[in-house]
């Protein structure tokens, strides 16, 4: 095998029209959440792998890329990216005034499982909201979120809401073995797994309307008027919390305009053990992966010594490639060439051309190049073609450029 | 437009059957014409995809297919990531441990399946590790030629066991025909699927009336 010109399983070169697109979204995406106050950070692609034992779920923690340091440190490539975020905000920016919006777009790794979902290495593009604990908090990240897609004009999408809080008490009903079960198949949404677990075991002590609930769980779902029967079924403090934080919610994501986007499905319950209420995951049309996800994690940021409520959620770049057209480019390219007794006229003038904006590319020809660059100056794929020849003065190519070039030459 | 997949083949005729039962109608020649897309004869907005068994999964996971109907043996090798959403308690057979009579399951080295998965993870249960030879069709002369000591297969009649001299050792599981669907077709269309489900549901869970044609006509003998 010639490993020396193979990447490793799971990542991917970017080069070309792809990487243009791939800046486009990273631009679109970045400047929408700057509009909404974001500022960006960055944090190093290595950490101490005791700083994700904080935050990723048992079975995530197997796929960890790890390293050693000198000194015998274990190290991990980060696997995502809210975990050094909140590492960030409880130390470097621990006396900055709370909310801090931040974003980041950063690549991530994580060792391939054994059935191959995804690529080991994505790019993931999230912001996060910290020191905002109120349902206006959940609505600002979600309508973000529905902002960016629109920009990139992405329209038929969904955003599913769930809340582990509500989760977590319903199921707090069943035997901590049982609750194992339940919650490993809501994590699959294998609901058939999830009811045969049900019926298989009796949840002693359970009422009839415990029961109720707990079977209709992974299949509760709907629109803001669903709420009102989700509500009725619940029967613990904690769940009746939760569906009146649901229901603030849905008042301030219908004042932001986006709750035509939204719906709720209560069966959702992601993988990351560090959420502690409401939790998004976003759908496109045509793709089976969620476009984004994330979530309330109000207990994250006090692992790491502060005590900060916060949510946030995350794009994956590599999946936002496949469902957005790639925007044309507007920039201004040129091409000039020049033969080397026209260097410095030519260098000059292009000086003058990228300081007017232009993207400019020069490059030196011999004489017989020359004479076929001359041949086919006239545009190919929008860019402005010229050819400098060694007498001087005359530039032969573009119009627009030939233009430009005599007014270049009687200015100097 | 709901695209369903269905599996080609034997098991056909019980899924037509069942989606009648919750008012669907595949086009009269399903079960005998060549196409492979197949309109429904009242519900203009829904259509069939005639696939293979195996490649259901993946047609449902990138979203060529908005739901699937598909046996759990397949599904659960295929691993794929998509919902699981209903047991429609037909096509049901048995999964089982097969050999010559007599053989020790605990002595049991080399194992030939169609099924790798399964099999890793039933002799996983037992604590035992296992060779698998991952064969695609007539597993049943493996052991008869010594290439495995067992073989892990459906079993639905127990007749080609019978014919070929072997004995089912152990029972690994039931299987049947699960409603699957596409993750993001879940959200985008649940105005579509969620009735569907609750019809299906209740076609299958529902009275003994109710059960699908195919609980009654499909003996289940080893």
């Amino acid at each position: 095998m010639r490993r020396q010109l193979e990447r490793p399983h799971g990542t991917r070169d970017f080069a070309l029209a792809e990487m243009a697109h791939r800046q486009y979204i990273e631009s679109v995406v970045l400047r929408e959440c700057g509009q909404w106050g974001y500022t960006p950070v960055e944090t190093p692609l290595l950490e101490y792998a005791d700083v994700f034992q904080q935050g990723v779920h048992e079975g995530e923690e197997e796929r960890l890329y790890r390293l050693f340091d000198a000194h015998g440190h274990t190290l991990a490539l980060r696997p995502e990216m809210t975990t050094p975020v909140a590492r960030l905000a409880a130390t470097m920016l621990a006396h900055e005034a709370l909310p801090l919006r931040l974003s980041y777009s950063a690549k991530t790794y994580r060792e391939q499982g054994q059935r191959a979902r995804e690529a080991a290495e994505i790019t993931q593009i999230g912001i996060e909201l910290l020191g905002e604990g109120s349902a206006d908090g959940d609505a600002e990240v979600i309508a973000l979120m529905v902002g960016c897609l629109r920009r990139l004009k992405v329209e038929d999408f969904r955003i599913a809401l769930g809340h582990v809080g509500y989760v977590r008490a319903v199921l707090s009903v069943a035997p901590p073995d049982l609750r194992e079960v339940l919650t490993a198949a809501l994590m699959e949404r294998d609901i058939v797994a999830y009811e045969e677990a049900l019926s298989a075991r009796t949840a002693e002590g359970a009422t009839s309307a415990d029961l109720t609930l707990l079977r209709a769980l992974p299949r509760l779902r709907g629109g803001a008027e669903s709420l009102a029967h989700i509500r009725e079924l619940a029967c613990t403090e904690e769940a009746r919390a939760a569906c009146a934080q649901l229901e603030d919610l849905f008042a301030a994501l219908s004042a932001h305009g986006v709750d035509e986007w939204v719906h709720l499905d209560l069966g959702l319950y992601p993988h990351h053990e560090y959420y502690t209420g409401v939790v998004i995951e976003g759908y496109v049309a045509t793709m089976g992966q969620r476009i984004c996800y994330g979530g309330r994690y109000d207990e994250l940021l006090a692992r790491f010594g502060r005590s900060v409520a916060a949510t946030g959620c995350v794009f994956h770049l590599e999946r936002l490639q496949e469902v957005t057209e790639s925007a044309p480019v507007t920039r201004p390219l040129v091409h000039l060439e020049y033969e080397r007794a026209s260097r410095a006229m030519a260098l000059g003038f292009v000086r003058d051309l990228r300081l007017r904006g232009y993207a400019v590319c020069a490059t030196r020809v011999g004489e017989e190049e020359a004479l076929s660059a001359a041949r086919t100056a006239d545009g190919k794929n929008g860019i402005r073609r010229g050819l400098l020849t060694a007498d001087n003065g005359t530039l032969q190519g573009d119009e627009l450029l030939v233009q430009m070039f005599a007014q270049y030459a009687t200015r100097e | 437009m709901l695209t369903i997949a269905l599996c080609k083949g034997r098991m056909l005729d019980t899924v037509v059957s069942l989606l009648q039962t919750v008012g669907l109608s595949p086009s009269e020649d399903i079960l005998d014409s060549r196409q492979l897309i197949v309109s429904d004869s009242t519900h203009a907005d829904v259509r069939y995809l005639l696939v293979k068994p195996v490649d259901v999964p993946a047609f449902v996971q990138y979203g060529a297919a908005d739901l699937g109907l598909v046996g759990k043996d397949v599904l659960y090798e295929a691993g794929a990531d998509l919902h699981e959403l209903l047991d429609l308690r037909s096509g049901i057979c048995k999964m089982a441990v097969a050999g010559f009579a007599g053989t020790d399951i605990a002595r049991v080295h080399r194992v030939a399946t169609k099924y790798p998965r399964a099999a890793r993870e039933y002799f996983r249960e037992r604590s035992q590790q296992i060779e698998v030879i991952d064969i695609s069709g007539s597993v049943e002369v493996a052991p008869l030629v010594g290439l495995a000591d067992c073989i892990v297969d459906l079993v639905e009649t127990g007749r080609t066991l019978a014919e070929n001299g072997l004995v089912i050792l152990d029972e690994v599981g039931v299987i049947s025909t699960r409603l699957v669907a596409n993750r993001s077709s879940y959200q985008l269309r649940a105005k579509e699927i969620d009735p569907l489900m609750d019809r299906l549901r209740k076609a299958v869970t529902g009275s003994s009336a109710n059960l699908p044609v195919a609980m009654s006509s499909r003996e289940v003998t080893a």
